[in-house]
């Protein structure tokens, strides 16, 4: 489509005339600034996870843990690339000097902020996934996501467990301005809901989808 | 000829005064759209042009290249 406008406002007299032809879909996938009601999964993503190269010791990494508050630590390699995840009990019966790199889930499944969130939160409602890890596309710095498996029965579908959505921020509208290189960008995490709270006009079933993690926060 | 860029030359691009054109339907734009855009959809792109400036260059955009 935007070829054709492209052209379409050259042969008018306009000019120059580019055309981003990666458009709105690689935009919000990078987890850049937009506007407009999009619920996206970038909003309810909290920043700051921690994250750590292959080679730092497993005592090391259960220290930065302990620190965060909430869990996996991310591994990322020295590209910054998402190469895994590091959970609690991994940590905790590894030697101290044992490196993260070999106690470490590998492949976690990413996700982009450009998802929407409500159709994320069924996802993850239906995988029995409670937190998700947010990367951009590339899975280096421009972009990734990625879902991580929560604590063995977090989460469990009930009929009368209720999906509702708990938007975060806002990202900042800033035209014109790139967000600095984040390699990671945080988690989403599902949890469940009560079960007398009245069911949401978006009528999806599951639980509720907030923020748990993210940079500067 | 148009000329096809990316992030980076778009932000490049906007910073320096041109304008960014969503050609999408009203409802997308509505939904989501790019922080300081305006929205001439294809099928009225004709008609509309006149909310344009010709003195600066334009970027349009829609969803992707597919």
């Amino acid at each position: 489509m935007s070829p054709r406008a492209a052209w379409r406002l050259e042969a008018a007299g306009f000019g120059p005339v580019y055309d981003y032809a990666a458009g709105k879909t690689d935009w919000l996938a990078a987890d850049l600034p937009f506007e407009g009601s999009a619920q996206l999964a970038g909003m309810f993503t909290r920043r700051g996870v921690a994250t750590v190269a292959e080679p730092t010791s497993a005592a090391e990494a259960l220290r930065l843990l302990d620190r965060q508050g909430f869990g996996p630590v991310l591994v990322l390699n020295q590209s910054g690339v998402l190469m895994g995840a590091a959970y609690r009990p991994h940590l905790e019966s590894a030697s101290g000097q044992a490196q993260v790199g070999t106690v470490m889930r590998f492949g976690v499944t990413t996700v982009r902020p450009s998802e929407d969130a409500a159709a994320l939160a069924h996802r993850m409602s239906h995988a029995q996934v409670t937190r998700v890890v947010v990367t951009r596309p590339d899975g280096t710095r421009d972009r990734p996501r990625d879902h991580l498996p929560g604590p063995v029965g977090a989460l469990r579908q009930h009929a009368h467990r209720r999906l509702h959505l708990r938007p975060g921020r806002q990202l900042p509208v800033q035209p014109g301005r790139r967000h600095p290189p984040r390699p990671t960008l945080g988690t989403v995490r599902i949890l469940r809901e009560q079960a007398e709270q009245p069911r949401p006009s978006v009528g999806l079933t599951g639980s509720r989808i907030e923020k748990t993690a993210g940079p500067g926060e | 000829m148009p000329t096809v860029i990316g992030r980076d030359e778009l932000t490049t691009l906007t910073g320096q005064g041109a304008q960014l054109v969503e050609v999408l339907p009203a409802e997308d734009y509505a939904w989501a759209r790019l922080p300081g855009s305006v929205n001439l959809p294809l099928k009225q792109l004709d008609t509309s042009t006149g909310q344009l400036d010709r003195s600066r260059p334009v970027i349009v955009y829609c969803h992707d290249s597919l």
